[in-house]
C-alpha cells in the first residue's frame, strides 16, 4: 500500500485491485464509517461500502470493487472474444 | 488569491463558515459518486445528480434552457444568488455544473477549493438533513455558446490549426492504449486523440489535498505544453466532464479569453467515420 496518509479522520491510500490502480478513501460519517473505492485516474467511483468500523467499511468497499472490476473485465473480454469469432 | 485571474470564483472552506448560511448563498453538491450527497452533505446544500439533473440523456446534450430553469427553481436559486459548487474528486462534476451555469448566464458562481475531499479531510461536519428550499423564480439567459465547442466548426478549426487543443484524459487514453479509464464503459470504437492535441491530464492542476495549484504553477504547466492563450483553446476528454474542469482552470484561474469545452469529446470524435486521429 502506497501513499498512505491520515487527515482528521479521513484516510486515503492507493493500491492495486487486479490490474487497476485504485484510491481507497475511508472516513467517519456519524457513528459509522464510509469507504469509497475510485480509480486513480480520473477518479471515477467504482464501489463504496459502509461499516461500524473503518476496517469493515473498507472491506465491504474493496470486496464490492473487486467484484465490479471482475464483471467489467469479463464484459470486455467477452466483447473481444466475440469480435474475434466474427472474423 | 494564489495569482488567479478571477480569484472571486473560488472560495476556501473557511468562507463557508462565514458566509454559507447567508440567504443569498446557495450551496450545491455535485459528485462523481452520486450517493455521496445522501450520505452526508454541507448544511443547507442541495444535491444535483449529474446523470439526471445536468444533462439531456435523450439527446445526449446539455440541459435545455427550460430544464435549466426548472433545476434552478426547484433548487431555490434566484438570478442574483451566489452559487457555491462543490463535490468529490477535486470538484470534477462541480466544474461541469459551473460550465452549464455560465452557458445560461448565471453571474455569481464559485467553486469550493478542494471540494468535498478537503471538507472531509479537515474533519468538518456533514449532515443528512435535507436543505430547506423555497422554489424560486428564475429566467435564464439565452445560452452563451461561445464557451462550447461543437463538432462541425471544431473539425474546420482542427484542420486549419487555428486552435490549441487540450486533451485532458490520461496518457494511456491519449495514446490509444486504452479506450476508457479502468472500470468505466468503453464508449468509442477507436483509441487515440484529435490531431494536434496536447496531453495535459486534468488532475495535474490540483494539489494532493484537492485544491488548485497556484496561478504561476498552472501557467507553467500549460506553457510547457504550448498552451499559452495565443490561440483559442478547446479542452476535451471522453464525455466532456473532465474537460469542463480544465476549462474552468484555463478561463477563470488563468484568465485566457477564448476557452471552450468540447463536450462531444472523444466519445463523439472517436466514433466518427473517416475523422482523422493520431495515436
Amino acid at each position: 500500500m502506497a501513499n498512505e496518509g491520515q487527515r482528521e479522520g479521513m484516510i486515503e491510500r492507493t493500491t492495486v485491485l487486479g490490474l487497476v490502480h485504485v484510491r481507497v478513501c475511508s472516513y467517519p460519517i456519524g457513528m459509522a464509517f464510509s469507504c469509497r473505492v475510485d480509480n486513480v485516474d480520473p477518479g471515477a467511483n467504482i464501489a463504496r461500502g459502509r461499516g461500524k468500523t473503518r476496517q469493515e467499511a473498507e472491506e465491504n468497499a474493496i470486496a464490492s470493487a473487486e467484484l465490479t472490476l471482475e464483471l467489467r473485465g469479463a464484459t470486455h473480454a467477452l466483447r473481444v472474444v466475440t469480435d474475434r469469432l466474427r472474423r | 488569491m494564489h495569482g488567479y485571474a478571477r480569484p472571486e470564483t473560488v472560495v476556501e472552506t473557511s468562507w463557508i463558515d462565514d458566509h454559507g448560511h447567508e440567504a443569498n448563498v446557495r450551496l450545491v453538491e455535485v459528485d462523481v459518486d452520486k450517493f455521496s450527497y445522501d450520505e452526508g452533505h454541507l448544511q443547507g446544500a442541495v444535491g444535483w445528480d449529474w446523470e439526471k439533473d445536468l444533462c439531456d440523456t435523450h439527446e445526449r446534450n446539455i440541459l435545455s434552457k427550460a430544464s435549466f430553469e426548472t433545476l434552478m427553481r426547484r433548487s431555490g436559486i434566484t438570478r442574483d444568488a451566489t452559487i457555491v459548487l462543490y463535490g468529490d474528486n477535486n470538484n470534477w462534476f462541480a466544474a461541469w455544473a459551473f460550465w452549464q451555469l455560465k452557458i445560461y448566464g448565471h453571474a455569481d458562481v464559485r467553486l469550493l477549493n478542494g471540494g468535498r475531499k478537503k471538507w472531509l479531510a479537515e474533519g468538518r461536519v456533514l449532515t443528512t438533513d435535507p436543505a430547506a428550499v423555497t422554489p424560486s423564480i428564475y429566467d435564464a439567459c439565452d445560452p452563451d455558446l461561445s464557451i462550447r465547442s461543437l463538432l462541425t466548426p471544431l473539425m474546420a478549426e482542427v484542420a486549419a490549426k487555428r486552435i490549441s487543443l487540450v486533451d485532458v484524459r490520461s496518457a494511456a487514453e491519449f495514446t490509444g492504449e486504452i479506450l476508457s479509464p479502468p472500470g468505466l464503459p468503453e464508449t468509442c470504437q477507436r483509441g487515440g486523440h484529435v490531431p494536434g492535441a496536447s496531453s495535459v491530464p486534468w488532475g495535474l492542476v490540483c494539489k494532493e489535498d484537492g485544491t488548485f495549484k497556484s496561478g504561476e504553477d498552472l501557467r507553467q504547466l500549460y506553457a510547457a505544453r504550448g498552451i499559452t492563450g495565443d490561440k483559442p483553446i478547446v479542452a476535451y476528454c471522453r464525455i466532456g466532464e473532465r474537460s469542463s474542469h480544465t476549462w474552468y482552470v484555463l478561463k477563470y484561474l488563468l484568465g485566457f479569453a477564448d476557452v471552450r469545452n468540447y463536450d462531444g469529446s472523444w466519445t463523439e470524435w472517436g466514433n466518427l467515420v473517416a475523422a482523422p486521429i493520431e495515436k
